[in-house]
Order: C-alpha cells, then sequence, then structure tokens
C-alpha cells in the first residue's frame, strides 16, 4: 500500500481529494444550516451542460462545467431574489435543462461519444495535473471570498431581515452564496461526480454540525472529516477496486451515521 | 427639538389592497411609545416601512429628521422571538456583534475594539455577561430574548424598537423587562408594537392603536372608544398592572 503513494496519479488523487474537501467544509456548512441542499443539486446537475459545451466546442470540459454552474447560479438568483419564483420549482427546471442541453450538446459533437461516466459519477484516481490547478484556484478564490466577507455572510444567513435593517446589500450577498456553491462543485466533479456531488457537500458539514454550536468550528470539523472521508475513501477503493466517486459517498455517509449514533452516546 | 421619528401620511400598499392609511404620528425624544392593534392591522406593515423594508405609497417618515435609509443606522431592532431559527450554530457573543457590522468599515471585516466594548456594555446591561461563548442555542428562553435586545443596544441605537416583546415572558420577567426600558429610556427612546393591550406597562406615555388607521390621543390614555374603533368591538379594558387612566374624548391621528 505504501509503495503507490509514490505513483504520480495516487499523488494527483490525493491533492485533488483534499481540496475538494476543504471547499466542501466551508461552502458545505452554509449550504446546511441555509438549507440550500436542493439548490446544489440543481447547480450541479447543469454543470452537465457545461461538460457537454466543453466536449462539443474542443476545450477542458471543467472550464465549460464552471462557465455552467456560475451561470445557473446567476439564473436562480435571479429567479429567486428578484422574481420572487419558487426556489423549489425552478430548481427542479435548471437541474434537468442542464442535463438536457448536456445530452444534446455530446450528440452534436461529431465522432465517438466521450467517456461521460467518469464526470457523472467521478474518478479522482484519474484527474489530471491541470484540473489540480483549476481546482486549487477555485479554492483560493472561495476562501478569499469567505474570510474577507464571512461576518457578513453569517449575518444575512442567520437572520436577513436583521441584515437588510441594517443595510446590509442582502441580495448582493445571497448572490455571493450562490456563486460560492457554483466553484466549489467543480473541484468535486472530478472527486465524486455531478450525480453524487450532493453527498459530499452536506454530509461531512451534516456530521459537524453534530458536534459544533459555531459555524466556524462547523467549518473547521467539516473540512476535517471531508479530508478523511475523501482519504479513507481514495484507499478503500484502490485497495478493493471499487469506484472511487462512490466509495468516499458510502464513507461519508458512514461517518454521519456513526456520529450520529455517537452523539446519542454521548449527549443524553 | 428633532422629533425621534415622524410619520406624515403614511400609507402603505400591498397591490390594490391597502395596508395602512395616512399614518401621522409624532414620538418625542426619550418617548416610551406603544403601538396596539389586532392581528392583521397593520403593525407589521408599518414596522417595515419605518425600518425602510418597504416603499411607502404616499407619505413620508423621518428619524430623528432623515428618511429610514439613512435613519435607520439610528434604530435598534428588536424582532419577534418566534422569527429566530435558535438552532443556528452561532455564539452570544456572535450574535450581539451582528449589529456592529453597519459600523465597520473594514474590509476583513475584523471587529474593533470599540465593537467589543459596545457588545460588552450591551451584555452588562442586559444582566448576560459571561455568556458570550455560549452557543445561542443553550441559553433559556428569557435569555434568549434578552441576546436578541443586547444584539440591538450593542449597536448604540437611539432608537429602540421592540415587536411583539412579551409575548413570550413570564409575569415576574415581564417586571424586569419593564425596568430594564426605564434604563433605556434615560439614553433613548422605545417604541414597543403589541396586539397584547396588557402588555402595556404603566410607564409608557405615549399610546397609538393601529388599525389601517392610526388612532392616538397624544398620551397614554386608551379610551373605550378608541378600542371600539380599532378592534370593530366593545373591548373590556382588563389590564394587569394598568394604572387607572382617564377616558378622554377620540380623535383621529390624521386631523
Amino acid at each position: 500500500m505504501i509503495e503507490i503513494l509514490g505513483l504520480g496519479f495516487f499523488q494527483n488523487a490525493i491533492i485533488a481529494g483534499i481540496l475538494a474537501a476543504i471547499a466542501c467544509g466551508i461552502v458545505g456548512s452554509f449550504i446546511v444550516v441555509r438549507r440550500m441542499a436542493a439548490t446544489s443539486g440543481g447547480i450541479s446537475h447543469a454543470a452537465f451542460g457545461g461538460v457537454g459545451l466543453g466536449f462539443f466546442l474542443g476545450i477542458e470540459p471543467l472550464i465549460g462545467a464552471v462557465i455552467f454552474t456560475i451561470g445557473t447560479a446567476c439564473i436562480l438568483w435571479y429567479l429567486n431574489v428578484r422574481e420572487m419564483q419558487n426556489t423549489d420549482t425552478i430548481t427542479a427546471a435548471v437541474w434537468a435543462v442542464g442535463m438536457a442541453l448536456g445530452i444534446i450538446f455530446i450528440s452534436i459533437t461529431p465522432g465517438y461519444p466521450p467517456d461521460l461516466f467518469s464526470y457523472l459519477f467521478g474518478n479522482i484516481l484519474l484527474v489530471p495535473l491541470t484540473d489540480i490547478f483549476l481546482m486549487a484556484l477555485l479554492l483560493g478564490v472561495i476562501l478569499a471570498v469567505v474570510i474577507t466577507l464571512f461576518p457578513r455572510l453569517v449575518a444575512v444567513t442567520f437572520d436577513p431581515e436583521y441584515a437588510a435593517v441594517m443595510g446590509l446589500p442582502v441580495s448582493a450577498l445571497n448572490l455571493v452564496l450562490f456563486l460560492l456553491i457554483a466553484l466549489t462543485i467543480i473541484p468535486l466533479i472530478s472527486v465524486v461526480g455531478i450525480i453524487l456531488v450532493l453527498a459530499l457537500l452536506t454530509l461531512p458539514a451534516a456530521t459537524a454540525r453534530l458536534y459544533t454550536q459555531s459555524l466556524k468550528r462547523m467549518m473547521i470539523t467539516a473540512v476535517l472529516i471531508g479530508v478523511a472521508t475523501v482519504l479513507i475513501g481514495i484507499a478503500l477503493s484502490y485497495a478493493s477496486n471499487l469506484p472511487s466517486g462512490a466509495t468516499i459517498i458510502i464513507i461519508g455517509a458512514v461517518i454521519y451515521g456513526g456520529g450520529l449514533a455517537g452523539r446519542h452516546l454521548l449527549l443524553p | 427639538m428633532i422629533p425621534a421619528l415622524q410619520l406624515n401620511d403614511v400609507t402603505v400598499c400591498y397591490g390594490r389592497h391597502v395596508a395602512i392609511e395616512k399614518v401621522t404620528w409624532e414620538v418625542k425624544e426619550h418617548d416610551f411609545a406603544a403601538i396596539i392593534g389586532p392581528n392583521g392591522g397593520g403593525k407589521t406593515t408599518l414596522l417595515r416601512a419605518i425600518l425602510g423594508l418597504l416603499p411607502l405609497a404616499a407619505g413620508s417618515i423621518r428619524i430623528f429628521g432623515n428618511p429610514p435609509s439613512e435613519g435607520r443606522d439610528l434604530i435598534g431592532y428588536v424582532p419577534q422571538f418566534h422569527t429566530f431559527d435558535f438552532s443556528f450554530p452561532i455564539t452570544v457573543s456572535e450574535m450581539i456583534l451582528q449589529s456592529r457590522l453597519p459600523k465597520n468599515r473594514s474590509f476583513f471585516s475584523k471587529y474593533s475594539e470599540e465593537d467589543y466594548q459596545a457588545m460588552e456594555k450591551a451584555m452588562d446591561l442586559i444582566g448576560l455577561s459571561g455568556f458570550g461563548d455560549h452557543p445561542i442555542n443553550d441559553l433559556s428562553g428569557g435569555q434568549q430574548q434578552r441576546a436578541i435586545i443586547a444584539r440591538a443596544l450593542a449597536g448604540e441605537p437611539r432608537l429602540l424598537i421592540l415587536d411583539e416583546p412579551t409575548v413570550y415572558i413570564d409575569a415576574p420577567a415581564e417586571e424586569q423587562f419593564f425596568s430594564l426600558i426605564e434604563v433605556l429610556r434615560e439614553t433613548m427612546t422605545v417604541i414597543i408594537v403589541t396586539h397584547d393591550i396588557s402588555a402595556i406597562s404603566g410607564q409608557v406615555n405615549h399610546i397609538a392603536c393601529l388599525n389601517r388607521r392610526l388612532y392616538t390621543h397624544g398620551d397614554a390614555a386608551i379610551t373605550d372608544d378608541m378600542l371600539t374603533q380599532v378592534y370593530g368591538c366593545p373591548v373590556d379594558l382588563i389590564a394587569h398592572g394598568v394604572p387607572h387612566r382617564v377616558l378622554r374624548d377620540h380623535r383621529e391621528g390624521s386631523r
């Protein structure tokens, strides 16, 4: 087992997994306390349209995914916050429309259909170095935004009306939250795939939520749980030759279940 | 002296529905004023208009002479208790510091020494010293309510507005609450908004009744007449702790 740590692809997998887990823990905590899991699902599935666009234009599919997740986040924000449309309904719509666009782009792309399986379900053992640079860049942006705006983001998440009374730009801060989700989803696509993104966004944060009473501590705990989830998942997937993305998700769920049971034992 | 709050013919509509109509009212500095009225009478609407969250169809609002967009920096707002998600992972001090955000000009959102001092002062005043690191979820109901008031006080307001403050506190806590208001009045103007007439303390020196229109006597008298107007039927005035009031002739606020 030890000798594989020397292999390039394995090192890439570990770095990619850690980068994704950090983004997940931070943004996932906002998603859990703000109950935005469905919105995140919509944005992540819409990313498939971007992957299709990438293949069609012959550019890096993850770049296409970035364009689509950011575009979808803006559309959802506009319809929800500005046009007062029902979040539930529009989320379902962008979810399906994104997937539909992806299929159409791929069907009109000449040549053999590309391998979509790793985009849908992730394949962390195949992450190229260029993707890692992109992931590191996105994580840098996420960290900078969250650190800069943290108290304001907390205020608008905790009590939006009070934030508005204080004259904070509530609508703009909501857009920032949507965009953070859009950026976080990109590294996750390589790790667990579009379809499984939701679980990695919510499970470590939900586990952390069981044991923490402040958002800052919740984020740090979620990052640590996320890193552990990903690393155990990669090791198990390699050792047992199971698909990496699915293995990581199952580990996440097991840790959450353990956390839940543990809390019942520890706390009366 | 500039009044703390000045409403001139304030009208707010939701589409074609007129929620409040031609409300004219003035609250002087250091007053303890109360707005009472039935649920659905427009109390929340008026409150949201004063806070600058709703556009006016007509009229004007001045807070110490400023329109709500500027004047709201001078307001400490205590929302209704039940609107809170107390399971949110946040500590008492983190919550209280939020009222310092408008004054926070630092790019990295670092709170200043002054912000922390204002927080400590508010917590002292409200009897929550030492609870700063507690999650709000661990506080008792009464402590949670006081923490919400402390959040408003940390913003160092000149006008404190409390929405249904006594709905969830029991009688001894209510006495404590009103003695706190008495202390606060030395440095600020206080307005409470409530549907619960028995919640009006004897210290209130200015009462208005709101049911789409505002009915006022300019002092602390609630008359049978006024209640009949506002609630639409005769109401028996059985209020605990309200001293005898002199009944006076009724007049409408906008006149």
